[in-house]
Parts: C-alpha cells; structure tokens; sequence
C-alpha cells in the first residue's frame, strides 16, 4: 500500500475548519420567518425540513445522512429521467452517463451529487448556486441557482438560470420534496391534484401514451381532482394540464382528517407534478408511507419529447417558482374540526 | 450571479513564476496549459472549449476505470453511476465536471478543493484538494484527501495532462518509461493481468518514438529514476532538438498511464496527442485493490506529481 498518512502536513491554503463543517448534506442553512423555519444542505440545494409552528410539511431528513429517495433535492437541468441516457441535438446523438444504471436511464439531472456554493443569505432566506459545465451528452455551460425564502405560512422557492454557452441550450428544472401534514400518518391523508392528463409509464419508468385523467383507457389511480384518501394508493406518474395554466395557482395538496392542509402552489412554468407514493420511506421510527409531489417544468424525458423544454438563447436567463403553504384546520368553509 | 467571467472550465486561476506560466480552471481542477520560457509542457485548452479527451483534469477517487461501474465493499455490491456507457464502465472517478473552490491563491500557486459526497456506489465523504505550485522550471500538484466518514474509505487519484516538449511535432518525440510491467486488457479496456514488458510492444525502457506507438496502456513495476526527497522521474519525452519535458512523481504514485491518439481536436482538424497520466493506482483498482490508500476516518493523506522542462543544451 502506497500511503502516507499525515495528518498533520496538509498545505496550508486547506481550512481545516471549512473541512471539519461538512456533514453529508453538505454546508447547512436554517432560515426562519415568524412561526415558519427551514432547513438546507448544500447539497443538491437539499431542503431538509420545513415547518409551520413545528408543523411538518415536508419529510425531515437529517443533516447527517444521504436524502433518501432523492427527497428534498433539486433535480436541474431535468427532471425525472432521459430515456437510455440518449438524446438527440440538432441532429447529434448525446450520451448522458447513465446515472439509473438498473433501468438504464439518466436520472434527475447533473447536480445531484453537487454542493453548491452560497450566494446570499439573511434571517429567511438563502441563495444557493451551481455551474454545470459542459459535459458527457450536455454541451452547454449554465450558472444555475435555487433560492428558498421562507415566509410565515411556508416556502417560496425560486429557480434561476443563465446559458453562458455560444450556443442556445434546454433547461428544464423540478424539485423533489416528500409532503407531510405534520404528525399525521400518511395514509390517513387525502391527495388532490388538477391535472387533467396522466401519462403512462413503462416498466423502465419512462413515458408512454398521455390520457385525459378519466379516460377509461388510462387505468391507474385516474382522476385525483376531486382528492383521493392516499391509504392503499399507489402513484408512480407524471400529471399535466394543472389548474396553474393561466397564472400561478394551488397545483396540489394533502389535506388531514381535521382539514388542515399543505398546499403546494406553482408559476405557470411548473406544468407538471411527478406523483410518487412509496410504502417504505426510510424514518428514524422506522419504515412507512409517503408521498412526493414533484414540480416540474416538463415531463419525464423532455429532452426526446422536447415537451415542456424552456430554450435558452446565449446570454439568456430564466426563473420561476413554486412553493408551499401550510393551511390550518377551518381555513375553509368545507373543512371541520376534530379534537 | 456575477457576470465575473466563468469558461467552460470555469472560473481561471493564472500561475506566474518567473519564466513559468500555468493556467488552471475550476471545474475537474483542470491544467488548461504550462508554459516554461514559452514552450509547451501540455497541450493547451482554448478558452472557449471544455477539455478535449480529458486534457488536463484530475481523476478522483478513482483514475481509469472500474469495471462494469461495479466493486465490493465488505461485501456489499456497489454500483457506480456508468460515466463510460459505450464500455459499460465508471471512468476517471467523481469529480470529472465538478467546479471546485479556490482555498488558497498566490501569485505562483492555487488550491482548489471539492467534497466528494456519499452517492450511487461510493458511500463516502471524502474532501479532495488539489495544489498547483509553479516552480521556475515547471510545476509541481499535490494532491490531497481526508476521510470525512464513519467508516475508512478507500482512495486513488491520478491526473491527465497530454504532454508536449515545445513547438516539436507529438510523432517526433521520443518517449521513455522506466516501467517492468504493463496491464494487459479486454476489449472494454479492463486489465486482465500484470505482464512483464520485456519482448513486448510495451517495452519503453528505452526511447521509443511516438509516432511508432499505439498505447492505451497502464504500467506498472515503475522504477522512478533520479529519486531526490521521495520523488523520481517516471516518464519522459525528448524531442529532435534534445530539450525534454519530464513527469516526475513521488515515489508513492507506482503506476502511469499512457495514450496516445490522433485524434485530439484541433483547431484545423485532429491532431496527434500523448497524454501520459500520473496514478497512484493502476485500473480497476477499487476491484484489485491494487495501490489504493485506505483513509482511517479522520486521516489524512496527500502526495505529488510534477513536470519540468529541459531547453536544449
């Protein structure tokens, strides 16, 4: 074995202190406004936490350990997968690095495994920043950030980015975040999406026909408008055709037994949710279900489909957001309250 | 975000020394070129353009290739994100496209530091450095790692400079390797034995001209020459004219890599290139476990790598 241990002998431009403050998730933020706070690793620009008066509306994760199930993260600059990792630019074949090797796909874009750097932060608010450059399958050059401002009833979350590249590039942008209604068990919770399409999946997880949500033909859990008690459902899907069409809008939410909810909302570029209930989410008080509700500006492998694909002119910038809400039980007329 | 200037290999670092001058961009820590006098020691990256075959960048925590993207630990299968589809294999580590931060900056030196982070294969946290350091003849890299984990880790680095000795034309070089062995591979370019290079192609003892060669090929058994504090030449290239660009390593980076092609773009056309890559492990190496570092949590461990240049006498 050719070591050298010293542990003594590191050069001298290498803090010690910077290195001793990395943890798994990387550099850690927590913004607070009023009741609500939050909680983000550099990593993937990963929320950890998110609460409203200690209510949870996201699946915390610790800082000490991988986001499991991709939640929290940022997934740029695609969302979901790229079919064979393959896809075509004006006519070139490009070959992304398989990043699913079991389906064989590339999945959630190029800055999963990146810890951003900080560009801004106050009290209730941080701006995290990444460069992805040109690489295997993605010859473009973006400076890319993410910038979570908490307010007192939640979260907005805003997406930016720059195409530093001499030519136009794509850019399609989601986020992974696992929902919760404070303690609530999951199953107990009833899910409501707008979206009027659904597409279908293969058994590799990537696209196939796009079906009205109550088309008989599209199977699957179909029409969630009206909300659907999450106990004993299944969701793997991409949805489209949100309620956010015309303008930002309440996209989807959970809503508990008593009618609190947590809301999710979206600018009208995130016209896609990736519905995905799992039944083995890994907690510290052990294994059970939950539920990611994924914005996304575009569907699984937009960049074969081009559906959704935002095109980046040289020198161009583009942002947009999504968020959370938290609503409390008897905020509406039709909810009512339990002890 | 600023409108500070960032390239496709991201934000420039300008080392100055006295005759010597180094570039050196963010993303893969990557040496866009190294100059002595105005002579070429590497083939230079253009500003506008990403790193051409891996000109240039560093290769960790692994250099060349794992197998299939796919090693054990303990006993537990680890698969790897596949980086080299068309082989099936994890090629040249984690930190390929990854920008790094600038920890320290002189006149004459950088370090650049990125944290490789527990991911698909690798359930490790491992922070990386890379040094540069110009010296009046050409440059010497330290490279650097701490385990950040619960658990040991294993460790290997390497970088892939393509060499030049001046102006001279890459097939005119002659290139000697003081290496008693070579890694024989398959068709996916993974090793299948150590084998003594006597008799063989491989055999670079002695000067070989470039122009005759067609290496993709690890050596090993290196008998670093010259050796003053640890560290020996390992490979070098001389030109028609004498002068002589060298790579000099410690003596704890056992193996080279050497590849040439002709096929490296250039800005009218292909161009011949040999790239001749400092490891502290041959391939496959987190499968053999041949030359990797173990890391303790909490250890640290780091070690170097260099070039100089020789005009003619």
């Amino acid at each position: 074995m050719a070591a050298t241990p010293t542990d003594s002998a590191v050069p001298s431009g290498v803090s010690s202190a910077g290195v001793s403050s990395v943890s798994v998730s990387g550099r850690q933020f927590v913004l607070e406004n009023g009741p609500a706070r939050a909680e983000v690793g550099s990593l993937a620009a990963v929320l950890r936490s998110l609460t409203v008066d200690g209510i949870h509306l996201t699946e915390p994760i610790g800082a000490d350990v991988v986001a499991p199930m991709g939640c929290g993260i940022v997934l740029a600059p695609w969302p979901n997968r790229v079919r064979d990792a393959l896809w075509q630019l004006d006519g070139q074949p490009q070959q992304l690095d398989i990043t699913e090797p079991p389906r064989w796909n590339a999945i959630h874009g190029l800055l999963r495994n990146t810890a951003y750097r900080l560009l801004a932060h106050d009290a209730s608010s941080v701006t995290l920043g990444a460069l992805i450059a040109p690489q295997h399958g993605w010859p473009f050059l973006l400076d890319t950030s993410v910038r979570y401002q908490v307010e007192p009833d939640g979260l907005t979350v805003t997406h930016s980015v720059r195409n530093l590249s001499p030519r136009r590039a794509p850019w399609a942008v989601g986020a992974h975040p696992y929902f919760r209604v404070g303690d609530v068990p999951v199953e107990q919770l009833t899910v409501t999406l707008t979206a009027e399409v659904r597409i279908e999946l293969d058994d590799r997880s990537n696209p196939g026909a796009q079906h009205p949500v109550d088309a008989p033909a599209a199977g699957g859990p179909g029409d969630l408008r009206a909300g659907r008690r999450l106990e004993g459902l299944t969701l793997d899907s991409p949805y489209g055709r949100l309620a956010n069409r015309d303008g930002r809008a309440d996209v989807a939410w959970l809503t508990a037994p008593d009618g609190s909810a947590t809301t999710l909302w979206a600018d009208p570029a995130f016209g896609w949710i990736q519905a995905y209930t799992l039944a083995e989410f890994p907690r510290p008080s052990g294994p059970g279900p939950a539920v990611a509700l994924e914005p996304m500006t575009g569907p699984p492998d937009a960049l074969n489909s081009g559906t959704g694909l935002i095109w980046l002119e040289p020198g161009a910038s583009w942002s947009g957001s999504w968020g959370v809400r938290y609503e409390p039980a008897g905020h509406a007329d039709d909810t009512q309250e339990t002890t | 975000m600023t409108d500070t200037e960032i390239l496709p290999t991201g934000r420039a670092f300008v080392l100055e020394r006295e005759g010597a001058r180094a570039e050196i961009g963010s993303v893969a820590a990557v040496l866009r070129s190294l100059t002595v006098e105005g002579a070429d020691l590497t083939l230079p990256i253009p500003a506008d353009r990403a790193p051409a075959m891996c000109n240039g960048i560093i290769l960790s925590p692994w250099p060349n290739r794992v197998r299939a993207g796919r090693w054990m630990l303990d006993g537990e299968p680890q698969q790897l994100d596949i980086t080299e589809p068309a082989r099936g294999g994890a090629l040249h580590g984690l930190l390929q496209f990854a920008d790094h931060e600038a920890t320290e900056q002189r006149p004459d030196a950088v370090t650049l530091t990125a944290t490789i982070y527990p991911q698909h294969g690798w359930p490790f946290l491992v922070e990386t450095w890379v040094r540069y350091e110009l010296e009046s003849d050409g440059l010497t890299v330290t490279h650097g790692a701490r385990n950040l984990s619960t658990a040991r880790a294993p460790y290997a680095t390497g970088s892939h400079p393509y060499l030049r000795v001046g102006g001279a034309p890459i097939a005119e070089l002659e290139l000697t390797v003081p290496a008693s062995t070579y890694f024989a591979v398959d068709e996916q370019l993974n090793p299948t034995g150590e084998v003594d290079v006597t008799g063989t192609p491989y055999d670079v003892r002695t000067p070989h001209r470039v122009g005759d060669l067609a290496f993709d090929t690890a050596f090993g058994g290196v008998q670093h020459a010259d050796v003053v504090n640890g560290r020996g030449d390992v490979a070098w290239l001389t030109a028609p004219d004498g002068s002589r660009t060298t790579l000099w390593q410690s003596t704890d980076w056992g193996y080279v890599q050497v590849f040439t092609t002709h096929e490296m773009p250039g800005s009218d056309g292909p161009i011949d290139a040999i790239a001749i890559e400092p490891m502290t492990a041959p391939p496959d190496a987190l499968n053999s476990g041949r030359g990797l570092i173990w890391l303790e949590p909490g250890e640290t461990w780091h070690d170097s790598w260099g070039l100089r240049y020789a005009g003619s006498a």
